[in-house]
C-alpha cells in the first residue's frame, strides 16, 4: 500500500527526484541564519555613483546618495563600463540625459541640480538631441533663460 | 520499546522536521518580504484611511461600498497601525513574515507525512505553493497587510480544522474563522466552502451543528449584501480585466459586453480554473499563446506553463491510480483532499467572475499545490517499490524530477522577482511629495506619515537590478 510504503527508507530515486527543491532549500537556510546574523545574504549592495544611479534608474539611490551622503549632483562623477555606450564620467544630468531618463532628470533638478547656463546649457540639450532624448531635451528648455539652442547642436553631438 | 512505538517516534520525528522545514523555508521568503518598503499607492492610502477614522467608523463605513462588502479589511490595519507607535515598517513586515511562515506551517501540517519518503514530498509541496503565479501577488504586494493572504490562510486554518475528531472549540473556531473571513473580502466566502467540502468529502473534525451555523451565516451575508445593504456585487466598471491577448479597461470592457456581461463573467471562471491547472491564461490573458503566434515568447512562460501542467497532470494520474481503491470503498485523508481542492477550485472560480487576478485564485492554488504534494508523495512511494518494469520506473524518475526541477525554478524566480519589487517599490516613493496624496494642511498627520514613510524608503538599501543577470528577467516570472 502506498501509505505504508512511505514510512521506509529512501532510495536513491526517490531521493533524485525529490532534490531539487532541497537544493533549493540550503538557500533558505543561508538566508534564515545570516538575517539572523544581521548579514545580507543574497542581498549584495553595489555602491554607484551619483552618475552610475541615474543611468540605472536607481531613484532610491540618487535620493539617498543626495540627501544622506550629500553628494554634489552638479559635478561629474566616473561611470564604469557599460553603462552609458563608453562614457567613463558625466555629470548626474548627462547621465540621465544619455541615459533618456525623464523622471531621473526631474528627481535631479528637485533634489537641487542645476542646468549650468551658457555654452554648457546648449551642449547638454545638443547632448540630449543626439541621444534621441527628447522627454528630457523638453524638461531643459524649461530652465535658464528658456532659449532653445537646437538649431546649434552640430553633428559631432550625435553619439 | 516495539516496533509501532517505534515507527510512530519516527513518524513523529520526520512531522517535526517538515515543520521546521517550512518555518525556515518561509523565513526564507519573509527576508526578501522584509528588504522591501511599505508599498506606495494602496499600502499608503490604507493608512492615510485608518489614520483619519476611528475603528467604529471605519468599520461601519465599509458596510455601504457599493459593489464590495469587506467592513474588517481596514479594520485588520487599523489594530496594528495604532499599536504600532510609529513603527509602522517593522510592524506591518513583521504581520506579512508571520503570516508566510503560519501559512508554510498550516499546510505542511495537511500533507501525510508519515515517514522520510512521504517527507520527500514537503519540500515539492512548499515549491508549489510559494512557487505558483497565483501566490506570488500574496507576497509582492502589501495594502500593508495583503488581505489575499489572509484568505490563503483562512482556508488552510479551516482544513486544518476539518481533520480529526470534532470538538466544541474546534465549532467556534469555526464560525468565527468563516465570519472573520467573509468580512475581510469575497473570496474569504470559500472558508465556507471547504467546511462543506471537506464534510462531504468524510472530515469530521468541524461538527454538523457548526456547519449549519456557518451555513446560517453564509444565507445571512447574502441577505445583507444583497438586501438591506444593497452593496451587490462588482460592476463592469469596477477593474481593468484581462480578456483575450490582453487587459481591457473598463471602458472596453462596457463596450464589448455592456448588453450581455455574462458571456465575460463566463470568460472569468474558465480562465481563473485553467490558469490554476496550466498557468494560462494570466490574469485572463493568454500570454504564451500570444507570445507562441507572435514569436516573442519567454522562457519563464513555457516555465509556468510546464511546470503547473505537469502538477495537474500528476494529480491526474494520481486521482486514476486510486479509482480501483475508491471502488474497494477505501479512501484515506489524501483523498479527500482532492475532492476538496477541485470543490475550492470550482469555488474560487466563481467568486472571482466579475474580473480575472492571479492572486484572486491564491485559496485554489495552495490546495492544488496540496493535491499535487499528495500525489507526488504517493508518486515517489511507486518509486521505491519493486517494480518490475524498469523502463517505467526510469520514465517516473526523469519526469518526477523534471517537475520538481521547474518548480525550483519557479521557487527561486520568486525570490528574484521580490529584488526586482523592492527596487520599483523604493524608487516609488522618491517621486512622492506629501501634498499630492493629501491636503496637508487638513491633515497634517497624514503628510507626516508620508514623509515618514518615504524618509524610511531612502534609508533602506535595495540592491539595483542592473547588476544581476540581465537574462534572469527571461525566466523568471513577474510577481506583480
Amino acid at each position: 500500500m502506498i501509505a505504508d510504503a512511505g514510512r521506509g527508507r529512501p532510495s536513491w530515486r526517490q531521493w533524485l527526484a525529490a532534490a531539487p527543491p532541497l537544493v533549493a532549500f540550503a538557500g533558505s537556510i543561508t538566508v534564515a541564519v545570516g538575517w539572523v546574523a544581521g548579514a545580507q545574504p543574497f542581498w549584495g549592495l553595489q555602491e554607484l555613483t551619483l552618475s552610475e544611479a541615474v543611468a540605472t534608474r536607481d531613484a532610491g539611490e540618487v535620493t539617498r546618495l543626495v540627501e544622506r551622503e550629500r553628494i554634489d549632483p552638479n559635478r561629474s562623477w566616473p561611470v564604469r563600463p557599460g553603462l552609458l555606450d563608453g562614457v567613463t564620467a558625466a555629470t548626474p544630468l548627462e547621465a540621465a540625459v544619455l541615459a533618456r531618463r525623464a523622471e531621473m532628470a526631474g528627481l535631479l533638478l528637485r533634489l537641487g541640480a542645476v542646468v549650468p547656463d551658457g555654452r554648457s546649457r546648449t551642449a547638454l540639450i545638443c547632448l540630449g538631441v543626439g541621444a534621441s532624448a527628447g522627454d528630457v531635451v523638453a524638461l531643459l528648455l524649461e530652465s535658464g533663460d528658456r532659449s532653445d539652442p537646437r538649431a546649434s547642436c552640430q553633428p559631432s553631438d550625435h553619439r | 520499546m516495539t516496533v509501532a512505538a517505534n515507527t510512530a517516534v519516527s513518524s513523529r520525528g520526520w512531522r517535526v522536521a517538515a515543520h521546521v522545514y517550512a518555518v525556515v523555508a518561509a523565513l526564507g521568503l519573509g527576508y526578501f518580504i522584509a528588504g522591501s518598503p511599505l508599498q506606495l499607492s494602496e499600502a499608503l492610502r490604507n493608512m492615510m484611511a485608518v489614520q483619519r477614522t476611528g475603528l467604529g467608523a471605519l468599520v461601519i463605513s465599509q458596510f455601504t461600498e457599493g459593489g464590495f462588502l469587506r467592513p474588517l479589511l481596514l479594520a485588520q490595519i487599523d489594530v496594528p497601525f495604532e499599536l504600532a507607535q510609529g513603527r509602522y515598517f517593522e510592524v506591518f513586515k513583521a504581520i506579512h513574515v508571520a503570516q508566510v511562515v503560519l501559512a508554510a506551517v498550516l499546510f505542511v501540517n495537511l500533507l501525510p507525512v508519515r515517514g522520510a519518503v512521504s517527507a520527500l514530498a514537503v519540500p515539492f509541496g512548499l515549491a508549489l505553493l510559494f512557487g505558483s503565479h497565483t501566490f506570488a501577488g500574496t507576497v509582492s504586494e502589501g495594502f500593508p497587510i495583503n488581505s489575499f493572504l489572509t484568505i490563503v490562510l483562512c482556508c488552510l486554518a479551516a482544513a486544518n480544522l476539518v481533520q480529526g475528531a470534532s470538538s466544541r472549540w474546534k465549532d467556534a473556531a469555526a464560525v468565527t474563522l468563516f465570519v472573520y473571513a467573509a468580512l475581510t473580502v469575497e473570496t474569504g466566502l470559500l472558508v465556507w466552502v471547504c467546511f462543506v467540502a471537506a464534510w462531504l468529502a468524510g472530515f469530521r473534525g468541524v461538527s454538523r451543528t457548526a456547519l449549519v451555523v456557518t451555513t446560517g451565516a453564509l444565507a445571512g451575508y447574502m441577505a445583507l449584501r444583497f438586501g438591506p445593504l444593497h452593496v451587490g456585487a462588482p460592476a463592469l466598471v469596477e477593474r481593468s480585466s484581462g480578456y483575450g491577448f490582453r487587459v481591457l479597461d473598463p471602458p472596453e470592457l462596457i463596450a464589448l459586453f455592456g448588453d450581455n456581461p455574462l458571456v465575460f463573467y463566463a470568460y472569468n471562471v474558465a480562465a481563473q480554473i485553467l490558469t490554476v491547472l496550466f498557468a494560462e491564461p494570466r490574469a485572463g490573458v493568454w500570454v504564451l499563446v500570444h507570445g507562441l503566434t507572435t514569436g516573442e515568447w519567454l522562457p519563464r512562460d513555457v516555465l509556468a506553463v510546464t511546470a503547473t501542467t505537469g502538477a495537474t497532470a500528476l494529480i491526474a494520474w494520481h486521482v486514476g491510480a486510486r479509482v480501483p481503491a475508491w471502488r474497494r470503498g477505501e479512501v484515506e485523508d489524501g483523498d479527500r483532499w482532492l475532492f476538496v481542492a477541485l470543490a475550492m477550485l470550482a469555488a474560487n472560480a466563481v467568486i472571482s467572475y466579475p474580473y480575472t487576478k492571479n492572486v484572486v485564485m491564491s485559496p485554489a492554488g495552495a490546495f492544488h499545490a496540496l493535491a499535487a504534494a499528495i500525489a507526488f508523495g504517493a508518486a515517489l512511494s511507486r518509486l521505491g517499490a519493486p517494480l518490475r518494469l524498469r523502463p517505467v520506473v526510469a520514465l517516473g524518475v526523469v519526469l518526477l524530477t523534471v517537475l520538481s526541477t521547474v518548480w525550483t525554478v519557479r521557487l527561486v524566480g520568486l525570490h528574484y522577482r521580490l529584488r526586482q519589487k523592492a527596487f520599483l517599490t523604493r524608487n516609488d516613493w522618491m517621486f512622492v511629495t506629501a501634498g499630492e496624496h493629501v491636503d496637508v494642511g487638513r491633515y497634517p498627520a497624514a503628510g507626516a506619515l508620508i514623509r515618514q514613510l518615504r524618509e524610511q524608503a531612502v534609508t533602506m538599501r535595495v540592491p539595483n537590478p542592473a547588476f544581476d543577470a540581465p537574462s534572469a528577467s527571461r525566466l523568471f516570472e513577474e510577481a506583480w
